[in-house]
This record gives C-alpha cells, structure tokens and sequence, in this order.
C-alpha cells in the first residue's frame, strides 16, 4: 500500500521548463554579460535551442542577437573547445 | 538624437601613449556642440575569444554616446581605417534619446559614484582608526605582558607551584519524561 505513490513519483519525471528571463525580471540580456549568455550555449559555443532550454520565444530572439553579438566582438567563441 | 554605444578593440600590443592618441582622437570625432560622450570605459587587456589579426589579447573600450548616423558612419570608417582599432561593433541603444534626461543621468551618476566614493573613503578611515587602536592596545597589552612574565619568571625561580587539580564533578543527567509518541498517520495516503 506504502510502495505506490514513491513508484508514482519514480516514474513522472518533470523538467522545469520555464523560461528564466521571464520567470527572473532582474536578469537582463547583454552582449556584455558572457557570463549570463555562456548558459545558453553548448561547450562548442552552439546557441542552445528553445526545446532544451526552455526559453520563451521573444527571450530567445534577444538571446540569439546578444550571442551573435558577443560572437562578433570577440567576447564569446564562434567555435569554442573543440574536442578532438 | 541616438544613443549609441560602441565597444571596440584597440591593439594591446603598441604604447600606451600610442593608444591614448587614438582614443582622443575618436573621443575627438565624437564630441561636438549637440554630441557628447556618456561614458567612456576602458575595459582593458582582455583575452579574446578567438585571434584577431594573429593576436589573442585586445584592449577593449566602451563607448556610449549620441549622435545621429553620420557620426557612426565617420567613426567606423576611421576605426576601419585605423590599424590600431582591430575590431568594432556599435548598437543602437536608443532610437530618441532626450539629451537632456541623459545630462541629468549622467549628473546623477557622478553624485552617486562621488557619494559612494565618500562612504568608502570614510569607512577606510574608520577601519584604519580601528585598527590603529587596536594596534596600540595590542602593543599595550604586549608590554604588559612582558613586565608580567619578567615578574613571574623571578616569581618561579623563588617558589614552586602546588599544581591543584581540579575535582571533576560527574553530574549524571537522567533523561526525564518517556514520551512515547506515536507518529502520526496521514489519512490521506
């Protein structure tokens, strides 16, 4: 009687799909700001898309225009740690 | 008006002056009668993220200002021009900025950084003062302490001391009161 809720809880896993510009209203997107951006790529400087990250639509177009924008600037990698 | 802003890579590798120059020059190109420098940050040397022009560090420069495109126009093509300027990127910050709201911004800022600037000058004080008091005490309670174990050493040579050791006392707490509790069931699960 005691084992069915915890094989319940066992098998629904949720991810917390929300996204954390609109869930967080003092997290601004900046070029400037590598450190908040650097989250949103992968380790090979890929931009990490809405399906993974959960992002909002209108939070991953700037995110997408400030990563581009770093990108350009020498701030982040275009190709970055390239594993062999 | 515009609001720009305009980060760019300037050569870390030449002279300082040599460097100083060109920021002049460029902080030259923007100031006019209506156009003005909000602010002006030297990043510094940097690491880039990727070499440009063979070279993996850059000395980075944030500028924002107003203007109207042709100041953006004649900037980069002076930067483009410029070999000591190896890469540059502006954004468009505001499309009609009030030159007067960024006056007064920029007023307040200043009072902010010089009150601030103040409060920590003044919190330095405080903790130099501080520590100079308890440097003196320290000093004070060393000198003390000296005079006391010259005392003490005469006093130990002249007797012995009785060493008394002290009587433990084992005070055995008994737990008291056996609360049974049962734990309480939820109904629910």
């Amino acid at each position: 009687m005691a084992i069915r809720p915890v094989n319940r809880r066992k098998r629904v896993f949720h991810r917390r799909k929300v996204c954390r510009f609109c869930a967080d209203k003092s997290m601004n997107i900046d070029y400037k700001e590598t450190r908040t951006l650097r989250y949103f790529t992968t380790d090979r400087g890929k931009i990490v898309p809405r399906r993974i990250s959960g992002t909002c639509a209108k939070h991953q177009r700037a995110l997408t225009t400030a990563i581009k924008r770093a990108r350009h600037i020498a701030l982040m990698p275009f190709v970055g740690n390239v594993p062999d | 008006m515009r609001r720009y802003e305009t980060v760019f890579i300037a050569d870390p590798d030449i002279p300082e002056e040599n460097r100083v120059a060109l920021f002049e020059r460029l902080k030259g190109l923007i100031e006019t009668d209506e156009n003005f420098i909000i602010r002006f940050d030297e990043w510094g040397v940097r690491k880039t993220a990727y070499e440009i022009k063979k070279k993996k560090r850059g000395f980075y420069v944030l500028a924002e200002y107003t203007g109207m495109g042709d100041l953006v126009q004649e900037l980069e093509r002076v930067m483009r021009i410029d070999d000591r300027v190896l890469k540059f990127l502006t954004v468009l910050k505001d499309e009609d900025a009030n030159p007067e709201a960024i006056r007064e911004e920029m007023a307040r800022e200043e009072a902010e950084k010089e009150a601030k600037e103040l409060e920590r000058a003044e919190a330095k004080a405080a903790a130099e003062a501080r520590k100079a008091e308890a440097e003196a005490e320290a000093e004070a309670t060393a000198v003390a302490e000296a005079a006391k174990a010259a005392e003490e050493g005469e006093a130990v040579q002249a007797e012995e001391e009785d060493s008394a050791a002290p009587e433990e006392a084992d005070a055995s707490s008994e737990e008291s009161g056996d609360e049974s509790e049962t734990p309480v069931e939820d109904p629910k699960e």
